[in-house]
């Protein structure tokens, strides 16, 4: 079914939108979810807190793109398991993928020339865009997709080393970036 | 802040920068070393941290400036962060040595700053100076080198720069009016050199002739304006040797007549303004006016500025220029076999170039197809290619298409699907001049040309008879060819006393082979070139 048909039923609050979207996203957001947290136990969970999650969001959201509207849902989802997780250790893929971001946090700047949310989003976005190809769609799947090192580094055809040298000269990148624009600490 | 941000921020990315993930890596081939080498050194290059700003002096606007009753004033420091400006020495001699270092330190930069530099000059404006871009150094072998570009690119282009206010609008009226009326004839047009131009123009009227102008730029006040302009002005001026993006503008007053000063130092400040006072009519101060428009444009626009002069009846000229050039940011290579491209006369057979792209958005619009491609510098350069049997002209009525055509969000908007690309594009080579006088008044800008209305009363009093829009001018020419894009633009307008009579992975390929549009874009997605190919071989 078409993405357009699918929000149209979310629209009209058909349920049968759930049942197409687990039918056309499901693995989808299932492989989000698993890279991100690395535990397949939580998996169908958070990706059915997705489908519901996007039934009570459309309306009012109607999004553009609802294959990266619908994995937003799941990275957001993800974060918030992990938050509350008692035992962290359990979800592996977020805290090596929390842990490597540490690397883009500033050091020492002024407070008050801190950026907000959504200059930040704004200042990454434009990091972003100003990328290479080839750099900009490997820092989109490690850190949006959450794809592991190790699988990144066979696709590449290249060590797993040589792959985190590439990924963190991305990081300390993104976090000169950030320090240029007086992100706060 | 905790990474939990960075990963919010994360995902809030675009749509189009999340797609750009989906895809699997490539494989590196034998070159990975090299190719990596490249890539890490456009990194590495951001790894610096801090903005200083270049010590870009203020000074002050001197020597002859007294005489003309332009008094000498300390501008405000602030205001020309990024500027000086030079007195000129009585009895100045232009010297061979390059005044204000401009493309110094690069031979493909257009020279500048010799033509503007003499007799007639009271205050040049000394444009930012920019470290080279290191291109031959992948490697970072040269640190300080690739520190330097970053922070003078840094310095020009601050990433929450907020200049396209309202400027959505202008370039929907201004953009239609410019591409037609030209029949089957090619044409071209830079709607950002002409706003700098209508921008000085607004500062030196007052009443409904600023209020027309004010209006069709789309802007609440003259405060705004200057802030929108400077912003503008800066955001687009790149000379890294990368990215050759030049804009310059003049001043061109009566010797003798009294300005007011505050207008012309405003011009000077805001607007980036070298300004000349000289004898109108006078064929010396006309021949410097060529000239400093020639540097300006890289002597690409010559056939048409050798016409320009300014007559006895003129009181001031304002003129803005623009200079571009830009390598393809993937491979252009020309097509061998004789491809005809379908024109409005008849088949002809220009040389095509042919760039394939593994994941490039295939657009398509209501009447039209579409696609992009990088340049170096941030830029894109954007192909419409109207449905068979339709006119690209017919595409400028269709608000899809003009969005597309104006806008990031207009292309961000459309329908797309990523393909690995086969883009074919006849080479060419077009100019145009427009007579911008008949498509203002089409756009709502009467009073200025009009005896008993205009008003240019904070430019000067000092006239005997009313003052009103003369000429105004308006030429381009683009250059696409296998190596990028090379253009140029200028807009001259001239006030004077006499009163004038205004005259009137799927796969896709897109070939260019008929009539097409097209517009080149700056980083942000703000068109700086947009035109209209119906005879690449004309």
């Amino acid at each position: 079914m078409e993405d357009a048909t699918i929000i149209e039923l979310y629209l009209q609050r058909n349920q049968q939108a759930i049942e197409e979207t687990a039918a056309k996203y499901g693995a989808y957001c299932s492989t989000v979810a698993s890279n991100l947290l690395g535990c397949p136990e939580d998996m169908e969970e958070i990706v059915n807190d997705t489908w519901l999650a996007a039934w009570n969001d459309i309306p009012p959201s109607r999004p553009n793109c609802l294959r990266f509207y619908l994995g937003r849902l799941t990275r957001n989802l993800a974060i918030s398991r992990f938050r509350f997780a008692r035992t962290k250790k359990r979800y592996a893929g977020m805290v090596s993928l929390l842990s490597e971001l540490e690397d883009v946090l500033p050091g020492g700047t002024n407070p008050e020339e801190a950026l907000a949310g959504k200059e930040l989003n704004r200042c990454l976005q434009d990091w972003v865009d100003a990328l290479e190809r080839e750099e900009r769609q490997l820092f989109v799947r490690r850190y949006w997709h959450g794809i592991p090192v190790k699988q990144l580094a066979q696709e590449a055809g290249i060590s797993q080393n040589a792959m985190t040298l590439r990924l963190s000269r991305l990081r300390r990148s993104l976090r000169a970036r950030l320090e240029q624009e007086g992100v706060e600490v | 802040m905790k990474s939990e941000d960075i990963y919010n921020a994360v995902t809030e990315l675009r749509d189009d920068s999340v797609r750009a993930g989906e895809r699997k890596l490539r494989r590196s081939k034998p070159s990975f070393m090299r190719r990596f080498g490249a890539l890490a050194a456009v990194l590495a290059v951001v790894i610096i941290a801090g903005v200083v700003a270049r010590p870009w002096l203020s000074s002050t606007l001197g020597g002859q400036t007294e005489q003309m009753g332009i008094a000498s004033a300390e501008p405000n420091g602030a205001q020309l962060a990024h500027m000086d400006y030079e007195p000129v020495a009585t009895n100045l001699e232009p010297t061979e040595e390059e005044p204000n270092g401009t493309g110094a330190a690069n031979p493909n930069v257009v020279p500048t700053g010799l033509a503007d530099w003499n007799a007639f000059s009271l205050a040049r404006a000394a444009y930012p100076k920019m470290a080279p871009y290191p291109l031959n150094d992948p490697w970072h072998e040269n640190q300080e080198a690739w520190d330097a570009w970053w922070e003078d690119y840094c310095a020009l282009h601050p990433s929450d720069a907020d200049y396209d206010r309202g400027m959505d609008d202008y370039l929907r009226a201004s953009v239609p009016m410019l591409l037609s009326g030209t029949g089957e004839d090619n044409c071209v047009a830079s709607p950002l050199n002409i706003y700098m131009a209508l921008a000085m123009l607004a500062e030196t009227t007052a009443g409904e002739s600023r209020e027309e102008l004010l209006t069709l730029l789309n802007v609440p006040d003259l405060e705004t304006l200057r802030e929108q302009s400077k912003a503008l002005w800066e955001a687009n001026y790149c000379d890294d040797g990368r990215l050759t993006e030049l804009l310059a503008t003049s001043l061109w007053l009566r010797d003798g007549m009294d300005y007011n000063d505050e207008t012309v130092q405003r011009l000077a400040e805001d607007y980036y303004a070298s300004v000349y006072a000289g004898p109108m009519g006078d064929e010396a101060y006309n021949e410097t006016l060529r000239d400093w428009m020639n540097e300006q444009t890289g002597h690409l626009l010559e056939d048409q500025i050798r016409d320009i002069g300014m007559s006895g009846d003129t009181v001031a000229a304002l003129v803005s220029t623009l200079y571009y050039k830009a390598s393809w940011g993937g491979g252009f290579s020309r097509v061998e076999e004789a491809l005809p491209f379908h024109g409005p006369n008849g088949d002809t057979n220009p040389v095509f170039m042919r760039c394939v792209t593994e994941d490039s958005e295939l657009y398509t619009g209501e009447g039209f197809q579409a696609a992009g491609t990088k340049l170096d510098g941030g830029g894109k350069m954007f192909f419409l290619l109207p449905d068979e049997g339709l006119q690209p002209e017919a595409l400028l009525k269709n608000a899809n298409a003009l969005e597309f055509l104006l806008s990031d969000s207009g292309r961000s908007s459309a329908d797309s699907r990523q393909v690995e690309l086969t883009l074919t594009v006849p080479e060419f080579d077009v100019s145009a001049k427009l007579d911008l006088i008949r498509i203002l008044q089409e756009l709502g800008v009467h009073a200025i040309f009009e005896e008993d209305r205009a008003d240019f009363s904070p430019l000067t009093t000092d006239n005997e008879n009313p003052i009103t829009v003369s000429e105004a001018q308006h030429g381009a020419r683009i250059v696409v060819d296998e190596d990028g894009v090379l253009g140029a633009a200028y807009t001259i307008i001239e006030m004077s006393e006499a009163a004038c009579e205004p005259e009137e992975p799927e796969r896709a390929s897109l070939t260019l082979d008929r009539p097409f549009l097209f517009v080149v874009t700056n980083n942000e997605g703000l068109p700086i070139f947009v035109g209209i190919i119906h005879d690449p071989s004309a």
